[in-house]
């Protein structure tokens, strides 16, 4: 006969039971049962097709996990885009050097600082180089590009993929912090900076693709725009730019642009942003080398 | 959350559709919504557990609590999906003793193997005896660690109703396992199969 008593004293049991507390012995068996039920239910069981590929894909497109267990997934874009930027730098760099090489004493002085700060920060980016030396770089490094957040980015990115120490001289240099800050307008109206050659203004000046750009959507090249500055500033003739180290017809070719976009589009065709860039450099390529084709035959076969 | 992240992240990810959440909440909940499932007699527990769950995850939007709640919202789907797989199949829930999961799981030590199954076996029977509404107060409680409110909740019954429902429903199980026992005899073990 049960009484209500009883009734009382099982339920207390089985509260005591489902909240881990002991229970009296003689709801013992009570105990084990709710053990044993919630042993059966250990496994997800088997999601079917559709849970699975909700699972696999979420309801997004683009997705960013917090969480260290995703992280490499997430990490695959920048991953991509360091190993481009790794290649434009790879073929960026002998062209600077041989800038370099063409330009007067006082531009390679002034150059050449310029290329062994940003080596030594891709060094430094990477840990490389012993406490000395980079601690020295990394008080250098803070004291000019203390609010730089694409050298920041470069490095993370960096980071993320840095196993081979072949990849030391990853950061993109390429993207000089300082110029980066100007828009294509004050770049021109600007003009050289204190202590810069014109040469090697332009020189960097042909490496900005947003210049580029926008020097289009005002229905100008580059070459006018190197031309109208020059005039502006009292270099009336080719001959004088070329003393200056400023070929035209060198900056309005583009020579390099057709390979570089061919390889990139190759490589990441799968990637937005990266093919973006590079159908972008492939179109300057061909609109320029259109229009100025004459005149490289001539320089060609000097 | 069991996973050691924090639940907002998760419920927030999850809301904007994040793959990544969902396999965390999944990984979460759905052992314990299969079981529930199994546990009721689902012919096709799986398929159950994964239509709450993309209803679940289609539905997370419009969502907004803590983990308890969704806890018993996600029970909640889940037992309406029951109540309509028993509706279609239009008979009672049937005890299953196809544990197709079990068996893939055992193995390593036989004795140890024979009394999880022997164990799985006497569950199943046990809460196949008891009638479906004390069977889901009990298991809400134990396998969804649902309070008393929110099973009632759940089963859109009052608070009395389910507390009159869980107290015949251990009893009914005291009296099965009593019975078993001594017809199983002193010593075995208590979720030896029942002798009807």
């Amino acid at each position: 006969m049960t009484t209500p008593a009883d009734d009382l004293a099982l339920e207390e049991a089985f509260e005591a039971s489902l909240a881990g507390r002991p229970v009296p012995c003689e709801a013992a068996d009570l105990a084990a049962f709710t053990g044993a039920v919630r042993s059966t239910a250990t496994q997800p069981g088997r999601p079917n097709a559709a849970l699975a590929e909700l699972l696999a894909t979420g309801l997004l497109t683009d997705q960013t996990s917090p969480s260290v267990r995703t992280a490499g997934a997430a990490g695959t874009l920048p991953s991509r885009r360091a190993r481009v930027r790794r290649r434009r730098f790879a073929m960026i760099f002998p062209a600077l050097l041989a800038k370099l090489l063409s330009a007067g004493a006082v531009a390679q002085a002034a150059t050449g600082a310029g290329v062994v700060l940003v080596v030594a920060t891709g060094a430094g980016a990477t840990g490389v180089l012993g406490d000395e030396v980079q601690d020295t770089i990394t008080g250098v490094v803070a004291g000019d590009e203390a609010t730089d957040e694409v050298a920041t980015e470069d490095e993370t990115i960096v980071d993320d993929e840095t196993t081979d120490p072949g990849d030391v001289e990853v950061p993109v240099t390429t993207e000089l912090p300082v110029e980066a800050e100007l828009t294509p307008e004050e770049w021109v109206e600007a003009g050289p900076a204190e202590g810069q050659s014109f040469g090697e203004w332009v020189s960097l000046s042909a490496h900005r693709d947003d210049l580029r750009e926008w020097l289009r959507s005002e229905g100008r090249n580059f070459g006018s725009m190197v031309r109208d500055w020059a005039q502006k500033n009292g270099i009336d003739s080719d001959a004088e730019l070329v003393e200056e180290g400023v070929d035209l017809a060198d900056l309005t070719e583009e020579p390099t642009s057709e390979p570089v976009a061919g390889e990139d589009t190759t490589q990441v065709d799968d990637e937005a942003e990266d093919t973006e860039v590079a159908s972008t450099e492939r179109g300057n390529g061909r609109g320029n080398g259109n229009g100025n084709g004459g005149g490289n035959n001539g320089r060609g076969n000097k | 959350m069991r996973t050691g992240l924090v639940f907002d992240d998760v419920l927030t990810a999850a809301q904007a559709g994040a793959a990544w959440a969902f396999e965390v909440l999944y990984r979460d909940l759905a052992p314990s919504v299969t079981g529930y499932l199994r546990l009721h007699g689902a012919v096709e527990p799986d398929d159950l557990a994964s239509e709450t769950f993309i209803g679940v995850f289609t539905g997370l939007g419009g969502f907004s609590g803590d983990e308890e709640a969704l806890r018993a919202w996600v029970f909640t789907i889940a037992h309406r999906r029951l109540v309509d797989d028993w509706r279609r199949r239009s008979r009672r829930p049937q005890v299953t003793d196809d544990d197709t999961d079990l068996a893939a799981h055992v193995g390593g030590d036989v004795e140890d193997d024979v009394l999880l199954r022997v164990g799985t076996e006497s569950v199943h029977r046990l809460c196949g005896a008891l009638p479906d509404d004390q069977r889901t107060v009990l298991l809400l409680r134990i396998l969804a660690d649902l309070t008393v409110e929110q099973v009632a909740q759940v089963m859109g019954r009052s608070v009395p109703s389910v507390k009159a429902l869980q107290r015949r429903g251990l009893r009914a199980l005291r009296d099965r396992i009593e019975n078993a026992g001594e017809k199983v005899g002193a010593g075995a073990h208590p979720y030896e199969p029942l002798r009807r």
